[in-house]
């Protein structure tokens, strides 16, 4: 298996679960090492490092979650700054400029379980994007929301590469996330890499209202247009 | 209500003694355990096997530790602490040492009600402090003691209510306390007023305790 994502691209990982997809993030976020072959983060390979230089490495990749992982018994505005923290850094203004970013400046003071899903997975894209990190890694990042939701966090994940310059990889189940922001996406089965798919099908799938989504979905495509006109 | 006027006005001073001796007791047991029973209480949830500092030889001492403790009765690990405590304070009685063996067990007490709390904390937590390169250090400080600070606050005020329970038995080796009072003056000479005022205070005490652990626990969960 060889995979190389160039900067700026949003590539998507796609898979049944227990094709392999959460082992190819794994390795990605330096969390766990290959047993074969080699994985190369930004220029560096992790299994070389131990310990603190591993963290350093680690601090130059974001990562958001299915499950979101905010910390419940922090802020909105507390849990962005947490990987700053970390790395010990301060830098206010970067977390009030993404706070705006994600569009939650009004509520900075609140706790992750006053949030909607949708509201709580902005919080965490807006924690992963703060230390400006040369990758940011979406695992299942929309199956916890609706579709609705589903368009605003991948809208969101479009204009973090549009406008902050990340390298996105998400990794999904699901098809129509890829279809709408992916340019490229890796298929796994079974443990396997099976083939890159350039995306070639329109960027559309989460336009519209949820019956035209619906429809969209669950009727053919002929027909819906006989039914437009 | 004579009686227990009576009480008051003819032990009054030595109540007030056996609760400042009680509070001592207590507040010793205290600083043991969160100086040493909760880093204790997290090295064994960091080492267990899946931990983040997996590591069988410091979790099958620390936890054995626990367990051995924990399954004394606490009257037998008093006497079976007098070696011990003497080697320490030079006399294993009086209230100054007294509290020695309570510390022990505060500590083992401690340690695993900590234990259970951060094995509750969703796993997630822990993903998301390694995925941003925390150290151990900030694993534990700023994610773990977090997320489980109310759940901390909380078991330490049970333990805290124990350790009043306990601390009445060390008046086997003179240290005082109001257990020992209510023992010494109400039951064995028959001031049986003497004893029941004794046991309300206690209850007294243990219910500001609790209120007050349960208020400061609840004002820091925002789960």
């Amino acid at each position: 298996m060889n995979l190389t994502i160039p900067r700026g691209e949003i590539f998507g990982v796609l898979g049944e679960s227990g094709a392999g997809k959460s082992t190819l993030l794994e390795l990605m976020g330096c969390l766990d090492h290959p047993t074969e072959g080699t994985v190369v983060v930004d220029g560096v390979d992790p299994s070389t490092l131990r310990g603190r230089h591993l963290n350093r490495l680690r601090h130059r990749i974001g990562t958001v979650f299915q499950g979101f992982n905010l910390l419940s018994n922090l802020t909105v505005r507390k849990n962005i700054e947490l990987p700053l923290r970390v790395q010990h850094r301060r830098d206010p203004e970067r977390v009030s400029s993404l706070l705006s970013f994600v569009g939650l400046e009004h509520k900075a003071d609140r706790f992750p379980a006053q949030l909607s899903g949708g509201e709580r997975q902005r919080v965490a894209i807006a924690r992963a994007l703060v230390t400006r990190p040369a990758v940011l890694l979406c695992d299942e990042p929309t199956s916890a929301l609706d579709t609705r939701t589903t368009a605003d966090i991948l809208r969101l994940l479009e204009r973090a590469r549009d406008e902050l310059g990340a390298t996105i990889v998400v990794v999904t189940h699901e098809l129509e996330v890829v279809r709408a922001i992916c340019s490229r996406a890796a298929v796994f089965e079974r443990g396997n890499l099976r083939e890159i798919l350039e995306v070639t099908a329109g960027h559309d799938a989460f336009e519209g209202s949820y019956l035209e989504h619906a429809r969209r979905t669950l009727q053919d495509p002929a027909l819906v247009r006989r039914e437009a006109s | 209500m004579n009686a227990i006027r009576d009480v008051f006005v003819e032990n009054g001073d030595k109540i007030a003694e056996a609760l400042l001796e009680t509070g001592y007791m207590v507040i010793v047991a205290i600083i043991a355990a969160v100086l040493v029973g909760l880093p204790l209480g997290t090295l064994i949830y960091l080492t267990r096997t899946g931990g983040p500092l997996e590591n069988r030889l410091v979790w099958g001492l620390a936890d054995l530790y626990v367990t051995i403790v924990r399954s004394f009765p606490f009257l037998l690990f008093v006497v079976f602490m007098i070696p011990v405590t003497r080697l320490a304070f030079g006399t294993p009685f009086g209230t100054t040492a007294a509290p020695f063996p309570l510390a022990f067990v505060a500590v083992a007490i401690y340690a695993r009600l900590v234990e259970q709390i951060l094995l509750e904390i969703p796993p997630g937590i822990l993903t998301s402090a390694r995925s941003m390169g925390a150290s151990v250090w900030q694993t534990v400080t700023r994610f773990l003691y977090v997320e489980s600070r109310s759940g901390l606050v909380y078991a330490l005020t049970s333990a805290t209510i124990s350790f009043v329970s306990y601390s009445t038995v060390l008046g086997v080796v003179g240290g005082g306390g109001v257990g020992d009072f209510a023992l010494r003056y109400g039951y064995q000479e028959y001031q049986f007023a003497l004893m029941y005022v004794t046991i309300v205070l206690i209850i007294a005490c243990v219910l500001v305790v609790q209120v007050t652990g349960h208020l400061v626990s609840r004002a820091l969960d925002r789960r």
